[in-house]
């Protein structure tokens, strides 16, 4: 199983590998939307996708937006990790497609409850 | 909401000690901010305000190494300075979802503190902490508060 990981942080694209990895997902990183759609056709088994919003090149709304409408990635789970806080932020995202919001800062538990909560097929998670 | 001190405080600590574990300890602030180095964003909406982290490079490499979970001295120069904006955008999207409004936050800057304007204008807040034994500096600058005119404007819109 692949995720994906979208944020112009490689500190941050670091954190978040440290706690998904481990629940048995090879992890797939890009530093902005573009780069994201190019993961995504260079690994179609891609089933989560954890992005940011606000980054370079192409922002993760615009990101979340594009994969909506692409029929093929229908299946993936969207989770926004951001420090977006506010509610019509919140509200535009998952008006947009995103399954889960998650705020930064966040804890590893923080993150695997969304994931919980939308229904990531987690292999490895006891 | 008035933001003040405390909630800029409670911030930084959600940010640097309850995700990364980091330890703060609140301090008197320092005045060698001219040897620091600063990540900043800046805030955009009816209210305009710059969020300032400063830091020196060796707390620098200490938040980094943290954030990598890295051996001492192993990043390069970007990793350090890509974890430390990483921290500045942290903590000022936090500032920024206090206000209950909706607003832009830039990309984080990175720069050096020696040209940093010593002068805060009025409403701006600073607050320090004692970071892996080095002074962590946040300040938020208030660049323009929003008139009572504009808040009317934006309020009836």
């Amino acid at each position: 199983m692949y995720a994906l990981i979208v944020d112009d942080s490689r500190a941050m694209r670091h954190i978040l590998r440290k706690i998904v990895e481990p629940l048995g997902f090879q992890i797939a990183e890009a530093g902005h939307g573009i780069e994201g759609f190019q993961r995504l056709a260079e690994h179609p088994e891609i089933e989560l996708v954890l992005v940011d919003w606000n980054m370079p090149e192409m922002n993760g709304i615009d990101f979340v937006k594009a994969v909506r409408a692409n029929p093929d990635y229908e299946r993936i789970k969207l989770v926004m990790v951001t420090t977006e806080t506010e509610p019509s932020k919140m509200a535009r995202a998952l008006m947009t497609g995103v399954d889960e919001f998650l705020m930064k800062p966040f804890t590893p538990e923080m993150l695997l409850s969304k994931l919980q909560l939308i229904g990531v097929s987690m292999p490895l998670m006891a | 909401m008035q933001f003040d001190e405390q909630m800029l405080q409670q911030i930084t600590i959600d940010v640097c000690q309850s995700m990364l574990g980091l330890e703060l300890l609140p301090m008197s602030p320092g005045n060698d901010m001219a040897h620091q180095l600063v990540a900043s964003v800046e805030i955009r909406g009816t209210r305009h305000t710059i969020v300032e982290v400063f830091a020196d490079d060796q707390l620098m490499a200490s938040i980094a190494e943290v954030m990598f979970a890295s051996d001492r001295g192993s990043l390069s120069e970007e990793e350090i300075r890509d974890a430390f904006c990483e921290i500045a955008n942290m903590i000022g999207g936090n500032v920024k979802g206090t206000y209950g409004e909706e607003a832009n936050l830039s990309l984080p800057v990175f720069g050096s503190a020696q040209d940093w304007i010593e002068t805060l204008p009025q409403g701006s807040l600073r607050t320090t902490f004692k970071c892996c034994g080095h002074p962590l500096t946040i300040i938020l600058r208030e660049v323009a508060a929003p008139s009572a005119e504009l808040v009317g404007s934006v309020t009836s819109a």
